[in-house]
């Protein structure tokens, strides 16, 4: 119970963040996204079924204020939880290759899951998605994770 | 012993599987979210999450807005200066606009009404299509009412909920309005895509239209007053292929530093539906 309320603490926390003071950080309309290094955290800290639980709840407080696609990123963050939590079960060994290789793989299916369902019905071409959407929203994610890492040390893992 | 263990083998199951049964079911739920976004349960269920996010973000709205102060002051400054230049030039025309009524014996237009508002939460992990205010139901706020700022058109009211509503932005590829060259009266349909940003469709070739022309909303449309400011024409192009001109335009309303908003509850003296 402990446990459950840090968690949901720390989201509210993130969330303030997210909307507060990321989109200051905006380049060109791209933002990381915080929520998901906050996945991330619980899926390779906690495994596969917090993570896929924390993404699929966050991502429906994410989604509220959209006027289209209501769960579309409880859906994404879903599967990026699974990602997360799945390298938690193989044991890795907390380096920073191997918590670059988690947020890389997580930010990535996050971003593709999201943008593609998002831009499917639209007739914009898979090139200018990927170019202009996914590669900036993963890149600039993956830097924040790293940097949080870099800032907290083992912190998204659970290890000092 | 055999027939207990046969009974505990798929608990075994599902235990050691678990993440799997989980991601499933919250794809499943997400799926029916996304396919029933108009069903009251999903209502219900945004709403919840909608009243908590956006107090909660109301309490530190003010964050961003300190962060954003010194911008925003110095183009609040240089937007007085402008507005002082061309409310001269206004004044005059207001002027000549009544003697010329009376000469002819027109009705005066009456006055729009307008509710004032302010953005709580905005989209934060894209473009933003849509910005939620602290104005709903309980205010007078209803479906399609048109939001404007001072600038020009923001967008349409898209949801409401009792003490908050979510405006659908220009920038929603969704968002369609109904638009007029302001010197030549030149008609089109004003719409956002990814590639081109802001653009004013449906213009025939034949039609002259200048980089700078303004583009306002037309007298055709039915949810927006006409003579809203939308944007200036950025550039002007012609594909032999098209019958239409492809002209795109640069909005009046800066999208990221949308604060305070109005909406217009009725127009022309009607009031919105």
């Amino acid at each position: 119970m402990i446990r459950f309320v840090k968690y949901a603490l720390m989201f509210v926390f993130l969330i303030l963040l997210q909307t507060t003071l990321i989109p200051l950080l905006s380049i060109q309309d791209i933002y990381p996204d915080l929520l998901l290094i906050g996945v991330v955290i619980t899926g390779i800290r906690h495994g596969a079924t917090p993570a896929i639980l924390a993404g699929c709840v966050v991502g429906f407080v994410q989604d509220a204020a959209v006027t289209q696609l209501y769960g579309l990123s409880s859906l994404a963050k879903s599967v990026a939880g699974f990602v997360a939590g799945y390298f938690s079960r193989e044991k890795l060994k907390y380096n920073f290759q191997v918590t670059l290789g988690v947020v890389a793989a997580t930010a990535l299916t996050n971003t593709v899951l999201y943008q593609a369902i998002y831009y499917f019905s639209s007739n914009i071409s898979v090139g200018w998605i990927i170019l202009r959407h996914i590669i900036p929203h993963f890149i600039y994610t993956v830097i924040i994770g790293m940097m949080v890492n870099a800032i907290w040390p083992g912190g998204l893992w659970g290890k000092s | 012993m055999l027939n207990k263990d046969l009974l505990e083998r798929p608990n075994l199951f599902f235990v050691s599987k678990r993440e799997y049964f989980t991601l499933i079911a919250a794809i499943l739920v997400s799926l029916y979210a996304l396919f029933n976004n108009d069903k009251p349960q999903i209502d219900a269920m945004r709403t919840l999450f909608l009243g908590s996010y956006a107090g909660l973000q109301k309490q530190f709205s003010w964050v961003r807005r300190f962060a954003e102060m010194q911008k925003t002051d110095t183009a609040l400054r240089r937007r007085v200066t402008q507005m002082m230049l061309e409310n001269s030039q206004m004044r005059e025309a207001l002027l000549e606009n009544h003697r010329l009524r009376q000469m002819l014996s027109y009705r005066e237009r009456e006055a729009w009404s307008f509710r004032a508002g302010r953005v709580i939460t905005k989209e934060s992990d894209q473009t933003p299509v849509c910005v939620t205010i602290d104005l709903g139901r309980k205010d007078g706020i209803r479906a399609n009412m048109p939001v404007v700022t001072p600038e020009g058109l923001v967008g349409k009211i898209y949801k409401t909920f009792p003490e908050i509503s979510i405006v659908q932005l220009m920038l929603d590829r969704n968002f369609y309005v109904s638009a007029r060259l302001q010197g030549n009266r030149v008609y089109g349909i004003v719409n956002w895509n990814e590639r081109n940003g802001l653009e004013l469709a449906s213009v025939p070739r034949t039609a002259v239209v200048q980089v700078r022309d303004a583009v306002v909303t037309s007298d055709s449309s039915a949810l927006f007053p006409p003579g809203l400011r939308i944007g200036l024409v950025r550039d002007v192009s012609e594909d032999e292929t098209s019958l239409f001109k492809t002209i795109l335009l640069q909005p009046d309303v800066d999208f990221s530093r949308l604060e305070e908003i109005f909406v217009i509850t009725s127009f022309s003296g009607r009031a919105q539906q």
